[in-house]
C-alpha cells in the first residue's frame, strides 16, 4: 500500500515536471517572439489597466457561462479565456525582459551604480519571471479563474520594475543614478 | 463658417459628438462600430464631415479618435452577460435577419476593424474574445435553448 502510494506520487511528481518543463519552453518561446513583436510595435508604455486583469481572471463570467448549461459553451469560454490569460502573461513577461534588457544597456555606461539597488532589480525581475512561469503553468493546467491574486502581483511587481526604469532613466538624464 | 462658431478645443468638438450623434445611437456596441467606421482604412485617419465643419478638421480627428478608444474600452469592460445584451440590442436595431447576421459576424469577423490603432494588446484580444464569445451565447439562445441566467 504504501510502495503504490510512493509509486504513484513520483509518477504524479514527473508528470508535473514534464508539465512544467513543456510549458516553460512554451513560455521562452512565445515570451521571446510577444518580446520581437512588442519591440515593432513600440508598446511598452501602456501596460493593461488592472479591471482588465481582474476581468480576465475572475469567477464572474464563468459563472454566467456555467449557468447557460452548454457543455460547448463552457468549454470554448474555458479555451478563449486561457488563450487571453497567457497572451497577456506573455506581454508582462516580454515588457519586464525588454525593460532589463534596456537597463542593463543603460547601467553598463553608467558610472556611479549601487549595488544594492543593481541587486534589488535584479531580485524582483528574478522573482517576476518566476511568478510569470507560475502563472502560465497554472493557466495552461486549471485555467485563469480564481488567479485573480497571482495575477495581481505579477502585474504589480512589473509596474513596480517599469517605474524603476523609468526613475532610472529620469535620474540617468540628470546625471544622478539614485533611488532606482 | 464664421470664425465665431467655430470652436477649436477638443474637448468642445468632443462633447458635440456626444450631444448630437453618439447620444441617439441605442448602445455602446453601435457606438463603436459608428466611430470605427468613421475611420479610413487605409490611412487609420478618421473623419466627420459635420464635426469637421463646425470645429477645426483635426480638432474634430482627436475628438473622433478620443471617443473611439473610450467607447472601446468601455465594450472591452463589459461584463460577458452585459456585452451578451449590449450585442441583442445592436442585433435588433440593425434590422437584419438574426440568423444571417450571427452567420456572418461569426465568420467574417467585422467587429475587427472595431478594435483603435493604439489600443492595448491584452485588451484588443480580450475584445475579440469576448465578441465571439457573445455571439456564440446568442446563437444557443436562438437554437432554442431555454437558459436565460
Amino acid at each position: 500500500m504504501g510502495i503504490s502510494i510512493a509509486v504513484a506520487a513520483a509518477v504524479l511528481l514527473f508528470l508535473l515536471f514534464v508539465v512544467w518543463v513543456k510549458s516553460a519552453l512554451a513560455h521562452e518561446e512565445r515570451a521571446s517572439a510577444a518580446s520581437e513583436s512588442l519591440k515593432r510595435e513600440g508598446e511598452f508604455a501602456s501596460p493593461c489597466p488592472p479591471e482588465f486583469i481582474t476581468q480576465i481572471f475572475a469567477k464572474k463570467d464563468l459563472e454566467y457561462v456555467s449557468a447557460l448549461g452548454s457543455p460547448q459553451l463552457k468549454r470554448l469560454f474555458a479555451q478563449e479565456r486561457k488563450s487571453v490569460a497567457l497572451f497577456w502573461v506573455q506581454q508582462i513577461s516580454a515588457q519586464i525582459r525588454q525593460i532589463m534588457r534596456e537597463h542593463l544597456q543603460a547601467s553598463r555606461s553608467s558610472k556611479d551604480l549601487e549595488f544594492a539597488t543593481e541587486t534589488g532589480i535584479l531580485l524582483r525581475y528574478g522573482g517576476l519571471q518566476f511568478l510569470c512561469g507560475v502563472l502560465f503553468v497554472s493557466i495552461e493546467l486549471a485555467g485563469p479563474q480564481g488567479l485573480q491574486g497571482l495575477a495581481a502581483r505579477a502585474d504589480t511587481w512589473a509596474r513596480r520594475i517599469r517605474d524603476a526604469q523609468l526613475g532610472f532613466h529620469a535620474a540617468k538624464e540628470t546625471g544622478r543614478v539614485h533611488g532606482v | 463658417m464664421g470664425a465665431s462658431v467655430r470652436l477649436v478645443s477638443v474637448q468642445d468638438a468632443y462633447d458635440d459628438l456626444l450631444q448630437r450623434t453618439l447620444s441617439r445611437i441605442p448602445c455602446d456596441l453601435a457606438r463603436l462600430i459608428y466611430l470605427a467606421s468613421t475611420r479610413d482604412y487605409n490611412s487609420g485617419t478618421y473623419h466627420h464631415e459635420g464635426l469637421a465643419a463646425r470645429f477645426q478638421a483635426d480638432t474634430a480627428r482627436k475628438a473622433l479618435e478620443i471617443a473611439h478608444r473610450q467607447v472601446f474600452y468601455a465594450v472591452s469592460a463589459y461584463p460577458l452577460e452585459d456585452l451578451v445584451r449590449e450585442l441583442e440590442t445592436y442585433l435588433q436595431t440593425s434590422r437584419e435577419n438574426p440568423d444571417e447576421f450571427l452567420r456572418a459576424w461569426q465568420k467574417l469577423e467585422p467587429y475587427r476593424v472595431a478594435i483603435p490603432l493604439e489600443a492595448n494588446p491584452t485588451i484588443a484580444r480580450l475584445f475579440l474574445s469576448n465578441i465571439r464569445l457573445a455571439l456564440a451565447i446568442l446563437r444557443f439562445r436562438r437554437e432554442g435553448h431555454p437558459t436565460h441566467p
